[in-house]
């Protein structure tokens, strides 16, 4: 079953983990892949990858945080891909911190990556996506449905991914498309590797968003990915996926 | 993951798995039921309805060339022994069970003022009592086999629906169960999910009562914008979240109602 045959996936952050992951996936079932990244040597590893796998894809690097480049990108897809399928919000960031040592500039950073940059590739991309009867699938994060201490910036991006996901799925209701979240809990991907935690962190806290069962792989994303992306999953809109091995059950 | 790999999980998942299903004479249960043999499982269908468990078993033989097949029972889900009884036979004949599918349900449209004692037992039985003591029954089994299980919850589960208080008691019973269940069996490796569909395409739906008197403004509030889902949508679903593909997926209940509980 090649479920993209054919299709465009507009994905960022697919330098690394799940962003890389679920572009070999869709390439491996016929997408063409379009794929953003700030990094530009990963980004530069996951095309080579792909396309030594027999799939296609173009890369652009770009910086999410920038409205412009965001327009930019999603047109540069169109132009190279001839329209948007699937878009898929990947990229992330995160951090622990203490409320009182978070900086405007973390604050802001946090913001831009996380929540702006979702929402105007969004922008950009939907007029595409309608034309298309394609779909959006954005990755929130466990952190987007339960209260963590030491990450109140990312709950707050994460929590605002979930309900953005929401209000456009509403908007968006009478129009043929499918906007959808994933909410991943821990995945071994650089952004969990390079996680650092507070050394002064309250573990009693902490144990209570630690997940019982071992992190996810990135390719456990990937197919829900693909397959939440697929017209298999005609019916599902405006819904938030968690897969995060039984953390957000408790 | 090469294409060759993604090819053979999304065409060949269920072969050598057995799945027992309930209320497979119809509507889900019985896309569901098709979807899994024609994926080369081996399915073991319940209900309370023989003619349509019949014709389920007769319209699976197209599944043969993939290995899969439909075997049927029926049961009477309200009853806790034949729960056990059912999975017990289950096993017993094909040797394991791999994945267990609670999908038979009831319902209907009342004033809550007009709900009597009988109405209400009967609901429960079926809705709740008949998805815990299927569970109950054939944990052990899919602890064994290392399988998984999923319950079919409802949008009624999240939305407060005028008319449908017992209904709605029910689907939120069964998504907190399928949570509490998946916290107690975290540390075995097995995974127990739940799927909450809007309104599907179904003899359930079809066939709907609604209240007497009923207040059209009251019941447009919990009316989708979009037409009723097709309940193949829900066996692809099914047949993703039960499979390997899924293997990080426990304790989600996964909204599939094409937005209607997006407000």
């Amino acid at each position: 079953m090649k479920r993209h045959n054919d299709k465009v996936a507009l994905l960022t952050g697919v330098a690394s983990g799940i962003g890389r992951a679920t572009a070999q996936r869709l390439a491996a079932e016929g997408a063409c892949i379009f794929g953003l990244d700030i990094d530009e040597q990963g980004l530069a590893a996951t095309e080579a990858q792909i396309l030594a796998d027999g799939g296609k894809m173009c890369s652009r690097v770009t910086d999410v945080r920038s409205v412009d480049e965001c327009h930019a990108a999603a047109q540069a897809c169109v132009e190279a891909c001839g329209g948007i399928d699937v878009l898929g919000n990947i990229a992330g960031i995160a951090n622990q911190r203490h409320v009182h040592q978070v900086t405007e500039e973390d604050w802001d950073l946090m913001n831009d990556v996380n929540l702006k940059g979702v929402f105007f590739l969004t922008q950009a991309a939907l007029p595409h996506i309608i034309e298309r009867e394609g779909n959006i699938i954005n990755i929130a994060s466990n952190a987007g449905l339960m209260g963590q201490a030491f990450t109140v910036p990312y709950c707050a991006t994460k929590g605002g991914v979930v309900n953005m996901t929401k209000a456009l799925a509403m908007e968006f209701v009478k129009h043929p498309i499918r906007v959808n979240a994933i909410a991943p809990g821990g995945v071994e991907t650089s952004l969990m590797a390079n996680f650092e935690v507070l050394e002064d962190a309250d573990y009693s806290l902490m144990a209570r968003y630690t997940g019982v069962r071992p992190p996810s792989q990135p390719e456990q994303i990937a197919s829900l990915f693909a397959f939440l992306a697929s017209d298999e999953a005609g019916n599902i809109h405006g819904s938030i996926v968690s897969a995060d091995g039984g953390l957000t059950a408790e | 993951m090469s294409e060759q790999t993604a090819t053979e999980l999304a065409d060949h998942r269920y072969v050598g798995k057995v799945a027992a299903v309930t209320g497979a004479a119809s509507g889900m249960g019985r896309c569901i039921a098709l979807r899994l043999a024609a994926e080369g499982a081996t399915v073991f269908g319940m209900d309370l309805n023989a003619d349509g468990l019949d014709e389920v078993a007769a319209e699976a033989a197209d599944a043969a060339a993939a290995g899969g097949a439909v075997h049927t029972r029926v049961i009477d889900i309200a009853d806790p022994a034949e729960c056990h009884a059912a999975i017990a036979q289950c096993v017993a004949r094909y040797g394991r069970l791999d994945v267990l599918g609670n999908i038979a349900a009831i319902s209907w449209m009342k004033h809550a003022v007009d709900v009597t004692i009988d109405d209400w037992r009967e609901m429960f039985a079926i809705n709740v009592d008949g998805t815990f003591f299927m569970c109950q029954a054939a944990l052990p089994h899919i602890i064994e086999s290392e399988g998984s299980i999923i319950n079919i919850a409802s949008n009624a589960a999240f939305m407060g629906s005028a008319y449908l208080a017992p209904y709605c008691a029910t689907k939120g019973a069964v998504v907190q169960m399928t949570r509490a269940l998946a916290t107690e069996f975290v540390k075995e490796p097995i995974r127990i999910n739940a799927i909450a569909p809007g309104g599907t395409d179904t003899p359930m739906n079809r066939d709907y009562q609604l209240a007497e008197n009923t207040d059209y403004k009251l019941l447009m509030r919990s009316m989708a914008f979009r037409p009723l889902d097709k309940p193949e949508h829900v066996a692809a679903l099914f047949a993703f979240l039960a499979s390997a593909e899924a293997a990080n997926i426990h304790g989600a209940v996964i909204n599939a109602d094409s937005g209607m509980t997006a407000t």
